[in-house]
């Protein structure tokens, strides 16, 4: 096995709020090998976005990170802000979500695209990027407003491929756009994987689009994780009930079981500031047992680099 | 389901909105393009398509929001009003609910007094309390009465989008359109907020336009599908003759892209949807037909047509492939 771009151990990511502490990332350790797509899938406020910003130390001043992150090699808790500076970007990118309030309004998008090529050293020329990611040379001149929201989502990606990164971290990319862009934006960004060997982190709450682009897939419930596997299988065949739950929700078109059955999950995901004891997924689970609320369970193998957590498995 | 068609609750018959341009010599938006379409009582009926097809501007036009520029929208068997006060007559009968819960309540007002807004500006003033509790519980705030106090942000997105329907169903309309239900919600909850729309159909007779970008909801709820290009329908028909033998190549190609539907190649048509100022002839999918860019148009002799002759809506279908 090759060494991994990244390997996180033990993550914890607690917020400071004047009600006190939040622990929003309670105990994550993954790791991805080079050119590989993990699927991080969970519900808002599950800790998916503070997990994987916490990765390249991007999380707010007053938040305490402890755990280790190994990328590439290199231990990120111990970077000093000038190296922070020059891996962000050039080693990892960040794709967000919702391009459209993140591009300068005001700013023909070559020079938004040349802005990251300088800041960060760059090789590249804006123009190639362009083509890279499908957008003709000429509209380099064109501001974001001329753009439609699947042509500004490719312009950040064009961004974020600006110094050649080894991991793409996506956020969201395609939430806000349309079936048919979002198609377009998926098979691009497969594309690119395939083409330049990118390991790629896609965040969504959509387990659907999954299917399309990772390889692997690990769902995150009130900061932890809860099941990961292989993304075929698990979409196929989830084990833990809440992967279930968020499988059922985005129906497959023609299942009969489906028709006329929307399928969703009593109840809210639980207050970070207060998670259950127990599993923290105990309150919400339709398997669950008086042992359920008292028992802390971890992942554990249930089969080949397929791993969940729940005692009923 | 279908049942034994009377007259319809809503009839859209050649509905176009066009609106001018903003500067003098500019060509205007053809927004709604000649849209014919009934909903029956009863029927769960979901419009499709993306985002610029004027599904949205149709929707707002069958609530009186949006006047017509062209055609006429019926409803049971009489011409939407246009005076203020037949139109707010017609909203008691005809509630809307839009996409972002977060942005349709005010924060500012505690939950009883959001819902109640609809029975105050009706002047429906008896049994108000009974009415708002009814409509959180059928909404299933329960117990209702712990709600009424409590404000927007305390809530979770799914309570607020329920507050919202709530705030719709107080008027017992007979008919409501649902802007996006849920494509801002999480996926959990999304579910959760689909069943109480087919609760609402099933249990109380409601009539749910559902309009969507989102061929998974459609599945979940809908008796009929229509969808909609470049403000007009192009594909109607009951949800399992649309999403089992598609047979308009747009409906076919979202279809085909929707994850997870691994029966079918993935069709991704380039480009995105095209300027309503500037129409396509012919038929107006043309230049992305997958049909008439691979040839297969030619072969079947509709090539001519397809860039001249705009197609009929005719047995469900707006195609001159399908009619030959």
């Amino acid at each position: 096995m090759s060494a991994p771009i990244l390997d996180v151990r033990d993550l914890h990511v607690t917020y400071a709020s004047t009600r006190g502490p939040v622990p929003a990332v309670r105990g994550v350790s993954f790791r991805l090998d080079p050119g590989e797509t993990l699927g991080l899938a969970g519900e808002s406020g599950s800790g998916k976005s503070t997990m994987t910003m916490a990765l390249l130390r991007l999380v707010p001043a007053g938040t305490t990170t402890t755990g280790s992150i190994i990328l590439a090699g290199e231990d990120v808790m111990a970077m000093k802000p000038g190296r922070l500076r020059a891996v962000r970007w050039a080693e990892a990118a960040v794709v967000f979500q919702g391009a459209q309030h993140v591009l300068n309004p005001v700013q023909r998008i070559r020079r938004q695209i040349q802005e990251a090529i300088d800041t960060h050293r760059g090789a590249n020329r804006v123009d190639d990027l362009l083509e890279q990611v499908g957008i003709p040379r000429w509209r380099a001149g064109a501001y974001p407003h001329e753009l439609s929201g699947g042509q500004k989502q490719r312009v950040m990606i064009a961004m974020a491929l600006a110094c050649d990164p080894q991991l793409l971290i996506a956020d969201e990319p395609t939430t806000a756009l349309d079936v048919m862009v979002q198609a377009q934006v998926l098979q691009l960004l497969a594309d690119l994987q395939r083409d330049r060997g990118l390991a790629m982190i896609f965040i969504t709450h959509d387990l659907s689009v999954l299917s399309t682009v990772a390889d692997r897939l690990a769902v995150m419930y009130a900061g932890r994780l809860v099941e990961t596997g292989p993304a075929k299988e698990m979409l196929r065949g989830a084990k833990h009930p809440y992967t279930k739950a968020l499988a059922a929700a985005f129906p497959t078109i023609g299942d009969m079981s489906s028709r006329m059955a929307p399928s969703g999950l009593a109840g809210d995901p639980p207050d970070p500031a207060a998670v259950p004891s127990g599993c923290t997924f105990h309150p919400r689970c339709p398997l669950a047992t008086q042992e359920c609320a008292t028992t802390t369970v971890e992942l554990h193998e249930i089969s080949a680099r397929w791993e969940a957590a729940c005692l009923k498995l | 389901m279908s049942q034994v068609v009377t007259t319809p609750l809503l009839q859209v018959s050649g509905a176009k909105i066009t609106y001018p341009s903003r500067w003098r010599g500019g060509m205007p938006l053809h927004a709604v393009d000649g849209v014919d379409l009934s909903v029956s009582s009863g029927e769960v009926v979901a419009l499709v398509g993306e985002s610029g097809c004027g599904k949205t501007t149709l929707a707002r036009a069958m609530l009186g929001l949006q006047p017509l520029t062209g055609g006429s929208i019926a409803f049971d068997g009489s011409p939407l009003p246009k005076s203020r006060a037949g139109l707010r007559a017609y909203r008691r009968k005809a509630q809307l609910i839009f996409q972002d819960p977060s942005g349709s309540i005010n924060p500012r007002q505690s939950i009883y007094e959001i819902v109640a807004e609809g029975l105050r500006i009706h002047h429906e003033r008896a049994d108000e309390q009974q009415r708002v509790a009814d409509a959180l519980s059928h909404c299933g705030l329960r117990p209702p009465e712990q709600f009424f106090l409590r404000f927007p942000h305390e809530l979770s997105g799914g309570q607020r989008q329920r507050v919202v329907i709530a705030g719709a169903m107080v008027l017992q309309p007979s008919l409501l359109v649902a802007d996006e239900p849920v494509s801002s919600l999480d996926a959990s909850v999304r579910g959760e907020i689909l069943q109480l729309l087919l609760g609402l159909s099933r249990d109380r007779g409601m009539t749910i336009l559902v309009v969507t970008h989102d061929l998974g909801v459609a599945w979940n709820i809908a008796d009929r599908v229509a969808v909609m290009y470049l403000g007009r329908i192009v594909e109607v028909g009951t949800t399992e003759q649309i999403m089992a033998a598609p047979k308009h190549p747009y409906t076919k190609a979202l279809l085909s892209v929707v994850p997870e539907h691994d029966r079918m190649e993935p069709q991704i048509l380039t480009g995105e949807t095209p300027d309503p100022t500037h129409i396509p002839s012919g038929c107006r999918f043309h230049p992305r037909c997958p049909l008439y860019q691979s040839g297969e148009a030619e072969r079947l002799g509709v090539a001519q047509a397809c860039t001249s002759d705009d197609p009929k809506l005719v047995d469900g279908v707006a195609c001159h492939a399908a009619h030959r």
